[in-house]
């Protein structure tokens, strides 16, 4: 964002008819630690400074700093909330709100952070994560198992075809849950997941990945075997990085990684126990324990078709659970 | 294509014979005018409008370049018919105009002369496409003859546990979310919601879908647990659906106008639905199966006989805790 676009100046103008000098400062201070007024415009503490330009003067401060989103954050928690115990009605409040919107950001009504809209941006950090800063992060790592195999076997535009298919599939779910999808190697990918349920967007995902996938395998898959994938999902704070390097260096995407490589089975999906307890029990009712020397304890989802049996009456099937 | 009839009394509409009709009032025209709706043929009754506003309105219509439009002149209000076409009318229809003179062929007519006016496609309404198996659109269904369909019953399994479990509240929402994921899956495939119980529904589709109908129903088979969860919005346990195929012919009827169709296909469905296809599974009767890609008849199994027809299954899915 910048100082001329609409939505900062609305913003100037609202700290100047709703909150007033004091509480600007107060406002400054929470956002910039030791903040100080006075010293950045260079006026004595005994002089006072005219609202007008020290309002414009914190707005800029904060949009240097990169808290403009953190801002106008904690004017809508003020409108809505209040202040110390007091209201203070935000004028133009709805006004900004557009205006975010209208530079593509949405405001996550259960945290109450601004989100880029992902209808018109899909970034790795969701326009708002800031490179250094550590945040709680679920990732979902997927790796095609057997992958050499299916190389060799099978003709190259084939092999191409299918594993498009596969990184379409992944993404789709993965965004249709506001993850992203942080990398893709050809043979598997990083997904991450910030905001909203995360733990539970995470688990949905990769369910509905091993489902979509089955379905492909069994109706489209142009290869001479089932594309067969390990997945995992694991939670932690993770500092984040613009560099995509760096960031799959991170110690939870090691442990991510770990869990998927050593003790995830074919066609399978595992769930560690840091988000096991963040996950809806109709959800984890389809999930077993899995026992494995792994350090996370592990939950495990598969899915795949009935066997045939021949002749099948309606009693038989109606225990399917 | 939508039309929207702007006239003043409601006498007017018995001049259309069409399964969807929109009145407005003569007050309401300016507001269409800024902002006309995609893909409608508006009718303008210039009898419900004043006379000396008519060139102004005329003149207004000449510039609107993305309207379709066209003129009811019952009253004669106009006397020179022809000078509405060139200022950009697609049709006219004038006092002699008895009762259903506008109806799906005429409104075929409007659409053959938008086209050939406009030289493109661009500004002429849509035309109905024929598929492979000479379907045409639902809106072009003769009612009372005869055509084939793929019928999909999808029924509710263990509904009346269901309702004693959830009670009848959360019950009524679980059946609209229900009906709600299988008109989205009848929209994927141009199908239609024909009738239904609330417990069962019965949807058509064009015979030639079989192959991406029964995809369709797999997907909300494999992933019912989500769908459960996110759509259903159930919290202890998941539901069942169970699918029925058939495609044969049937007596078509309008949806809501079905009371009186009789076929023996239907009772069949039904009754398939009821007493032979097993929660969390797919039967097709008869020579269903047949049309399918091979590929997909080898995910079938042998279902036994049902009132003397064949029937195949897709068993379902498997997940670990079912396995």
């Amino acid at each position: 964002m910048k100082l001329r676009d609409p939505v900062v100046q609305t913003v100037i103008r609202t700290l100047y008819r709703s909150l007033g000098m004091e509480l600007s400062i107060r406002m400054a201070k929470s956002l910039i630690e030791g903040y100080n007024l006075n010293q950045r415009m260079g006026f004595p503490p005994s002089v006072p400074v005219p609202v007008q330009d020290a309002v414009k003067r914190i707005v800029e401060d904060l949009l240097d700093a990169g808290l403009m989103l953190e801002t106008i954050e904690w004017l809508i928690l003020v409108d809505r909330h209040g202040y110390m115990g007091k209201q203070y009605p935000i004028v133009g409040i709805d006004d900004i709100l557009a205006g975010m919107e209208e530079v593509g950001y949405t405001l996550d009504p259960e945290s109450e952070l601004f989100y880029e809209d992902a209808r018109r941006f899909r970034t790795p950090g969701w326009g708002r994560l800031r490179e250094g800063v550590e945040y709680p992060i679920t990732l979902l790592r997927l790796d095609i198992a057997r992958n050499s195999r299916l190389v060799r076997a099978n003709a190259s535009c084939d092999v191409e075809s299918a594993y498009e298919a596969l990184r379409d599939i992944v993404r789709r779910l993965v965004e249709k849950r506001r993850g992203r999808l942080w990398s893709w190697e050809g043979d598997g990918g990083l997904a991450a997941f910030h905001y909203g349920h995360p733990n539970m967007s995470a688990v949905l995902s990769g369910v509905d990945i091993m489902n979509e996938l089955l379905l492909y395998n069994l109706v489209d898959n142009p290869l001479d075997k089932p594309i067969q994938v390990r997945l995992a999902a694991h939670a932690g704070y993770l500092r984040y990085t613009e560099h995509q390097s760096e960031l799959l260096r991170t110690e939870l995407v090691r442990e991510t990684t770990e869990i998927e490589e050593r003790y995830t089975p074919p066609e399978t999906f595992s769930v560690s126990a840091t988000i096991a307890p963040h996950v809806d029990e109709i959800i984890k009712k389809c999930f077993v324990h899995l026992d494995s020397e792994c350090p996370w304890e592990i939950l495990s989802y598969s899915i795949k078709p009935r066997p045939l049996t021949g002749r099948q009456g309606r009693g038989k099937a109606a225990s399917w659970k | 294509m939508e039309v929207i009839l702007v006239a003043k009394s409601r006498s007017a509409e018995l001049l259309f014979s069409l399964p969807r009709l929109t009145r407005f009032q003569p007050s309401e025209l300016d507001a269409i005018l800024a902002s006309p709706p995609a893909d409608c043929l508006l009718y303008i009754d210039l009898g419900s409008l004043p006379r000396r506003g008519l060139p102004e309105l005329l003149a207004r219509l000449a510039d609107e370049k993305r309207l379709r439009w066209a003129a009811l002149d019952r009253a004669r209000a106009v006397s020179d018919p022809a000078a509405l076409f060139h200022t950009g009318a697609l049709d006219y229809i004038g006092p002699e105009a008895g009762e259903g003179f506008v109806n799906e062929e005429r409104l075929d007519s409007v659409a053959a002369y938008a086209a050939k006016l406009s030289g493109d496609q661009a500004r002429a309404p849509a035309r109905r496409t024929r598929t492979a198996s000479g379907f045409v659109g639902w809106d072009a269904l003769s009612e009372g003859k005869d055509y084939e369909f793929l019928m999909v019953y999808v029924a509710l399994c263990d509904a009346d546990a269901l309702r004693t479990r959830l009670g009848d509240a959360r019950f009524t929402r679980l059946k609209s979310a229900v009906l709600s994921t299988i008109g989205t899956l009848a929209a994927e495939h141009e199908g239609l919601v024909w009738m239904g119980d609330g417990q069962s529904t019965l949807v058509l589709f064009q015979p030639d879908h079989l192959p991406s109908v029964f995809r369709s129903c797999m997907r909300v088979l494999a992933g019912i647990r989500l769908l459960s969860y996110e759509q259903f919005r159930m919290d202890q346990d998941d539901i069942q659906l169970a699918f029925s195929l058939l495609k044969a012919r049937l007596p078509w009827q309008k949806p809501g106008n079905t009371g009186t169709v009789v076929s023996d296909a239907i009772n069949y469905i039904h009754h398939l639905g009821r007493r032979h296809t097993a929660p969390g599974t797919i039967d097709l009767a008869g020579d269903t199966a047949d049309a399918l890609p091979d590929r997909l008849k080898t995910l079938l199994s042998d279902a036994g006989d049902f009132e003397y027809k064949p029937v195949r299954r897709f068993a379902g899915f498997v997940t670990t805790c079912s396995g």
